[in-house]
């Protein structure tokens, strides 16, 4: 019902407005009663409120509007003269008709009065007389008098059914003939007596005079204003920005408090302003969305094919200077998507689709701007023949053919005199469409980007901008000079320092930024100037998107985000694809709007080359240092645990039946032999594990040994960077606590807690009998130290630990070891320098090293071979480590021994 | 905020229209104005209560004039014969539903059956290996999932949405007083997610179709049966029915019966046409023809006999 009461207000409001004309008008005519203009104006006010009413099914208020038409028709044609009596009758209906209108907005329904009925007969009578009048004077044949009521039909010639017809208008001839009654009795006098009958129709008060039909006040609630009125406003709003713009920096210069607030109070009021301005300016989508049923209906039909319609989001809202742009376009869009997409219903049936095609118009807002979609469930485009198509217009070689990708094909559409179709057809045109699309899209600051899939269907998506005039920018500089960059282009800033430097990667010809993992290419904007560029020290990094994707613009300084007012640039520079326009900026000097989508073209970025970046940094991110993957689980469901998942040899499930309890033991029968179980609220303060039909088996193998801890549920297993907070929980057996998926997760500490269950578990490979190596462990995260510290004391070493290796230099300075283990990334001092410095070290000169990293590659193991590091191992592979460690010990002291 | 009805009347997202009822009744009563309640509130409490009473008022086709519009709306068409809609006869439409899962790819909106691509985090082995001397350890790639190559292609039935436009279909009556070219419409709610324009495309049934506004049974007869002007059979909205050509009746001219066509939106009805059509057979048996012969030259005469006399 909401759609009709819609439509209801705009007739509403437009009956006001006429409404409100026509009593103007009425009063003229009563001073200049056979002005022609006047009566046709009139005339046809009424005749559409006629209309409109018919449509509504507003019966009373149609048959109304169609008396009081007949009569000025009379009127007009200068069959009789507009004489105060019958332009007090016109005026009684014009009453009547607010009344009614009054109602319509109160109720949405036409009164049910009496009176109204009463009037009409009056005014229907009154007609008949003016149409008498009319005949009377002038030369008109009797048959031709217009007696028909609004909703006669024309009759048909054939006898028989014209016996019928008159059958079936019978009734309306019984009105006619009762209308006649009154109207044969009266005469002259008659009617002048009969006329102040004054009928009381709506709720609304009356006057209580003579011959006064209802009054109602009809309040206004919307005014036309002319478009370039609007117009005007907004240019001026654009001004009024720009001066807005100025004063609040020269505000910012004299800082006087006074000064401040009232720029302030300026400042607010015209953003406002403006804001309120553009708002007149904008219309729903749907008026040009509501045009395509009809399109849509008609091309279908005459293509002989099958399509729902469906639209969304016609409400959203648009400039309105951008929706007159975009209607041809569009038009282009759905006419091809029903052309050239949707299959005639036996080739959808063939390959297995519904007869009925399916288009959809959508329209929605995305981050300050409107995306169009023009969607179809068609053959999609076949980037094939595309190719085929370009060969043969001699758009590309076949050789360039060959190398194309996908993309690239596609956006062979839209060169100049493409067309995919194999025959031309009246719907389509003759290829003159999609690159006139693109233009018109992208002359609005829009772009456009077509998806398909062939055999499936295809997307077209445009992105335009609500506005045009005003937009809010982002003001860089490069060599001196401003630039505005539009601010829905814009994604983030990065600073650039010898830190961050760090994150940009050369592959190819091109640079690439690592941005949370993802490669961004990026260029220098001195470059694309073609300016010379002095090196600096600071730079900023503008991360924009130019819709099809991300890239980087390297510019010297970011200055400040701005609301700028877009000013076209001359002809003469039409042709440069890297500016959209030019501003003034605060200080009254120009700046120069960048053109994102321009730049993004001109770099000639290959989607291929990014997404190899791409690809290469997420290998990159894999060998990063850090990250960790790890096992969460649960004992009972309200604890989360992580241990490092490499630790585990294996993950199983076994039923509870299996679970045994031997000789003070629980052991399970695993693949032929006893395992040993460890239940974890053993040896750690924790809820207990729940009694489940099924556990799931945690198993750790040490040798020929085996041991599992007993778990309810294995949460997951990611890859993370562990930020362990070992502070919280100073337990036995955890190595400390951090969020992991929203949830506090303890990190357990395997090789303790399997200690504590069976100290001699794991095999002791000391060397030395005396005395227990002493090892120095210098690892500056937490987690690997206590972890690591804990699987070499289990081995039974000695431990003493560093967290970096300024802290383990001086440790070695103070007390004695028999070898070094370390890290290689540490603050303060890494490994490789630790590792030189002990070498420097006459005293040291024979500590053995072991440097332990998270993945080993070929290179660090030859720098660290050079710092003087014996032995290079991958931290968490515990056995491994152990045995090149008692190796290591080995070779060194059998050698000095 | 959106305008939630259900919030408002203060009632859960499923609740029956019996629910809705008395939601509305007893907190109509506490914030009426007469009883000093906010206006505001009271009305936002009218409004919500009509649209749950739309929506779950049951789906009705209603004849819609003018051009479709509204914010979402589906334009889609009828296929019904000339007796459906004269009759106001229950058909079945489709109208679209909820979004169901992607069947083909199951969601993923990557499409299984096309090319795949060696997943370059675990090199194509699905899974990342962690080895030592004495045990391999094996974890899940987290990238692939275990498959070791990544789909390339996105899904071609759901184009990478993962979903599908759901349809679901409803029993529903023709509006009384419809005709060809029509626009229904079914308000949102009634039936489905969205209001749903259906263009009325009507299809003869059997000898009956409507030639303009007018429903019209043609009969094809032969040409003596016509010049004889004998009974004829004909097809009603009631079934066939023997009519008697009137002695005066010609070729082109119509019968007409009175109240027995479609119906019209006030429950009424308009009048049935009757077309006759005259076939000539082209050839006839040698003995056909010469009786045909005889009887023309003996009209003939006496036609002279009746002008000349």
């Amino acid at each position: 019902m909401g759609f009709e009461e819609d439509v209801l207000k705009d007739f509403i409001t437009e009956a006001k407005e006429n409404l409100e004309r026509l009593d103007e008008e009425f009063v003229e005519l009563e001073q200049r009663p056979e002005d022609k203009e006047l009566l046709s104006s009139i005339f046809r006010t009424i005749h559409t409120i006629k209309g409109t009413a018919g449509f509504f099914g507003f019966k009373t208020l149609e048959a109304i509007a169609h008396f009081a038409e007949d009569i000025l028709s009379k009127l007009r044609d200068g069959l009789v003269v507009a004489d105060e009596e019958t332009i007090d009758m016109l005026l009684k209906a014009v009453d009547y008709i607010k009344a009614i209108i009054a109602a319509l907005e109160e109720t949405g329904k036409e009164p049910v009065d009496d009176t109204y009925l009463d009037f009409l007969v009056d005014l229907r009578n009154f007609a008949e007389k003016v149409a008498k009048r009319a005949e009377g004077g002038g030369a008109e044949a009797k048959e031709a008098s217009p007696k028909e009521a609004p909703a006669a039909e024309a009759s048909q010639a054939s006898s028989p059914e014209e016996k019928k017809e008159e059958k079936g208008t019978e009734t309306k001839e019984e009105a006619q003939a009762k209308a006649e009654a009154p109207r044969e009795e009266s005469s002259k006098t008659e009617e002048k007596t009969s006329k102040p009958e004054v009928p009381k129709p709506a709720a609304s008060a009356p006057k209580k005079e003579d011959k006064s039909p209802p009054q109602v006040h009809l309040t206004e609630t919307h005014v036309r204003v002319d478009v370039k009125l609007l117009d005007q406003l907004m240019n001026l709003a654009g001004e009024l920005v720009l001066s807005r713009n100025r004063l609040v920096q020269i505000a910012s210069r004299i800082s006087d408090a006074e000064l401040q607030n009232a720029t302030q109070n300026l400042s607010l009021v015209t953003t406002e302003l403006q804001e309120k301005i553009m708002k007149t300016r904008m219309q729903p989508i749907g008026n040009v969305f509501n045009k395509f049923p009809r399109i849509v209906r008609d091309l279908a039909r005459s293509t002989g094919k099958k399509v729902n319609l469906r639209i969304e989001g016609a409400d959203t809202e648009l400039d309105r200077s951008i929706i007159d742009a975009i209607k041809d376009p569009l038009t282009h869009l759905v006419r091809n998507s029903i052309d050239h997409g949707i299959e005639d219903p036996d080739t959808r049936v063939q390959v297995g689709k519904p007869p009925v095609g399916t288009l959809v118009l959508r329209a929605y807002h995305e981050g300050g701007q409107v995306v169009i979609e023009i969607e179809d469930d068609g053959r999609g485009i076949d980037v094939r023949k595309i190719k085929q198509k370009a060969i043969e217009k001699g758009l590309i070689t076949p050789a360039e053919a060959e190398s194309m990708s996908d993309r690239e094909a596609l956006a062979l559409i839209f060169r100049p005199g493409f067309s995919t179709a194999q025959k031309v057809t009246n719907i389509s045109g003759r290829g003159v469409g999609m690159d006139v699309v693109k233009t018109n899209v992208e002359k609005l600051g829009g772009s456009i980007d077509i998806q398909t899939v062939l055999g499936a269907g295809t997307t077209v998506r445009l992105k335009i901008p609500l506005t045009l005039a005003i937009i809010p920018a982002l003001v860089v500089t490069c060599e001196g000079q401003r630039y505005a960059i539009p601010q829905v282009s814009l994604r983030e800033l990065v600073g650039l320092s010898p830190e961050t430097r760090k994150n940009i990667h050369q592959i190819g010809d091109s640079e690439f930024f690592r941005l949370r993992g993802e490669m961004v290419p990026i260029v220098r904007l001195a470059k694309i100037l073609g300016v010379e560029a002095q090196p600096r020290e600071n730079e900023s990094l503008v991360i924009l998107n130019s819709g099809a994707m991300d890239f980087g613009l390297v510019v010297d300084e970011i200055w400040d985000s701005e609301e700028i007012v877009v000013k076209p640039l001359g002809k003469h520079f039409k042709d440069i694809s890297i500016f959209a326009g030019a501003t003034i900026m605060g200080d009254g000097k120009m700046a120069l709007i960048l053109d994102v989508v321009g730049i993004s073209r001109k770099i000639g970025l290959k989607v291929e080359d990014v997404d190899r970046a791409k690809e290469e940094g997420a290998q990159a991110a894999y060998g990063e240092e850090e990250q960790q993957f790890i096992l969460l689980f649960n004992v009972s469901p309200e604890e989360q645990f992580a241990i490092p998942l490499a630790l585990v040899a294996r993950l199983d499930k076994i039923k509870a039946d299996k679970l045994e309890f031997v000789g003070g033991k629980e052991i399970v029968q695993y693949r032929g032999r006893s395992m040993p179980i460890i239940r974890l609220e053993n040896f750690l303060p924790i809820q207990p594990l729940p009694e489940q039909e099924e556990y799931h088996l945690l198993v750790f193998a040490e040798g020929e040994n085996e041991v599992a801890f007993l778990v309810s549920r294995i949460v997951d297993s990611i890859q993370t960077h562990v930020k362990l907070d070992e502070r919280l929980y100073q337990i036995e057996g955890v190595l400390g606590s951090a969020i992991v998926k929203d949830k506090t997760t303890l990190f357990l500490d395997v090789y303790k807690i399997i200690e504590m269950h069976d100290p001699n578990f794991f095999v002791k490979i000391v060397p030395q009998e005396e005395r227990p190596y002493r090892v120095l462990l210098a690892e500056d995260s937490p987690f690997f130290r206590q972890m690591i510290a804990n699987y070499l004391v289990a081995a039974g070493y000695e431990v003493e630990t560093a967290a970096d290796g300024l802290e383990a230099w001086e440790k070695l300075q103070k007390e004695s070891f028999d070898v070094l283990v370390t890290d290689i990334e540490m603050p303060r001092m890494n490994g490789l320098e630790l590792a030189k410095k002990i070498r420097a070290e006459e005293r040291l000169a024979d500590l053995p090293i072991m440097a332990l990293t998270s993945l080993a590659g070929e290179e660090d193991r030859r720098r660290g071979l050079e710092a003087g590091i014996d032995e290079y191992q991958v931290k968490l592979e515990r056995a491994k480590v152990l045995e090149a460690l008692a190796n290591l010990l080995n070779r060194k002291y059998a050698k000095a021994a | 905020m959106k305008f939630d009805p259900y919030r408002i009347l203060g009632i859960s997202p499923g609740a029956d229209i019996e629910e809705i009822r008395r939601a509305f009744r007893e907190k109509a009563r506490r914030f009426h104005p007469d009883r000093g309640g906010q206006k505001e509130l009271f009305l936002a409490l009218k409004r919500s209560y009509e649209i749950l009473q739309a929506r779950h008022a049951p789906a009705r086709l209603e004849i819609f004039k003018g051009r479709p519009q509204g914010d979402h709306y589906v334009l889609s068409f009828l296929d019904v014969t000339a007796r459906e809609v004269a009759v106001g006869a229950a058909v079945t439409v489709v109208i679209p539903d909820k979004p169901v899962p992607c069947p083909h790819c199951g969601g993923s909106g990557q499409n299984p059956a096309g090319p795949k691509r060696r997943c370059l985090f675990c090199e194509g082995e699905g899974v990342i290996e962690f080895s030592g001397p004495e045990r391999r350890l094996c974890i899940v790639c987290p990238r692939c999932g275990g498959k070791g190559e990544i789909l390339v292609d996105i899904c071609p039935k759901c184009r990478g949405k993962g979903e599908l436009a759901g349809e679901k279909e409803l029993e529903l009556s023709l509006p009384l007083g419809a005709r060809p070219g029509d626009i229904l419409y079914l308000p949102p709610g009634a039936g489905g997610e969205v209001a749903v324009f259906f263009e009325l495309q009507v299809h003869p049934s059997g000898c009956l179709n409507f030639e303009g506004e007018r429903l019209v049974s043609r009969v094809l007869i032969p040409f003596w049966r016509f010049a004889l002007r004998e009974k004829v059979t004909v097809e009603t909205l009631e079934g066939p029915e023997d009519l008697d050509l009137p002695a005066d009746f010609q070729p082109g001219q119509s019968l007409v019966l009175s109240r027995r066509g479609p119906w019209r939106a006030d429950g009424s009805r308009e009048d049935l046409y009757v077309k006759i059509d005259v076939f000539f057979p082209s050839d006839f048996s040698p003995k056909a023809r010469n009786k045909l012969k005889e009887l023309a030259e003996f009209l003939e005469k006496e036609e002279k006999d009746a002008s000349t006399g």
